[in-house]
């Protein structure tokens, strides 16, 4: 009896630890009246279009992701358009964000978010 | 065709010449960045207009240049701009108070483009800012108002009058200019 209590103890240990971690990653735009356009995360897409308030859905990343190159932990920032009255700027936050193994990771653009666009960068 | 006609056609010419130069420009620092929408109507980007000053007598003012002319569309400030320069040679009929005068009526053409004074963008807040701003003017009527004009006598001294002339315009759907009119100016 107490050998195969120890063997499905073995087995369930083996799985759970054979499992990779999940993360997830969500952006929100809390932009006034403005829509953002093809998130990007380290070049992992999270979302092609974003009405003002409304949030992406949770995207996983497993530990190892080989299509997208990302082995957790990461920090990017986050690459987007951002559209107002059908006209177009791309940007970049600042900020990078960091997505840990096995964490949630939640980025709300807001007003005060603090942004660039890399050709008026090189104008400067 | 008689010569006020051909004085007309030719300054909206001069107009519409200078409009398509300074439309590649863009209307703000920061254009470089900006892709503008095709479907988009609102896009007017400057006013046209001609003025000219005269006194009570009928007299026009003879400068060679109006140096400044501060403009106000529906109580906002759209910018300050020169008139065209003039050959006004052989026009002036009276030297007076260091002001030249001519009986033949004188008309400044004056090509104000909208100027978009932002300094800087640091967040998605000033971006969306930058981006409504662009749209100058949609389709509709509005009112331009004339607040300041200056310009220097024959002493180089600066004459600015204060003369709060409001015009009416319209702003038609797919256009890029609006031509105002002409805006006569009191002047004693």
């Amino acid at each position: 009896m107490n050998r195969i209590f120890t063997s499905i103890l073995l087995l369930l240990i083996i799985a759970t630890s054979c499992k990779p971690k999940r993360s997830t990653i969500q952006v929100q735009n809390m932009l006034s009246k403005a829509i953002i356009n093809n998130v990007e995360w380290g070049g992992l897409p999270l979302t092609s279009k974003l009405l003002p308030g409304q949030a992406s859905n949770k995207i996983s990343i497993y530990e190892e992701d080989s299509y997208y190159d990302i082995e957790l932990p990461e920090s990017h920032p986050l690459k987007f358009y951002m559209e107002l009255n059908g006209e177009k700027v791309y940007l970049e936050t600042r900020e990078s964000y960091n997505l840990g193994k096995g964490s949630d990771l939640v980025v709300t653009i807001t007003d005060s978010t603090k942004v660039f666009n890399p050709l008026l960068e090189s104008q400067k | 065709m008689n010569k006020k006609t051909y004085n007309c056609i030719f300054i909206l010419c001069i107009a519409l010449f200078t409009n398509c130069e300074k439309n590649s420009n863009g209307i703000g620092k920061f254009d470089d960045a900006i892709i503008e929408s095709q479907s988009n109507s609102n896009k007017l980007k400057q006013l046209t207009f001609t003025i000219n000053l005269s006194n009570k007598a009928n007299e026009y003012l003879n400068l060679k240049q109006i140096d400044s002319i501060r403009l106000k569309v529906n109580g906002k400030d759209w910018g300050t701009f020169p008139s065209e320069s003039l050959d006004t040679t052989a026009k002036t009929t009276r030297i007076a108070n260091g002001l030249r005068y001519s009986a033949t009526k004188i008309n400044y053409l004056v090509i104000a483009p909208y100027t978009l004074k932002t300094e800087s963008l640091e967040t998605a807040g000033d971006f969306t800012d930058y981006l409504r701003k662009r749209i100058a003017l949609s389709a509709g009527d509005y009112v331009c108002e004339v607040s300041e004009i200056k310009f220097r006598n024959l002493n180089n001294d600066w004459v600015i009058l204060k003369p709060q002339l409001y015009k009416d315009f319209k702003v038609v759907a797919n256009t890029s200019s609006s031509y105002v009119g002409e805006i006569p100016v009191p002047f004693n």
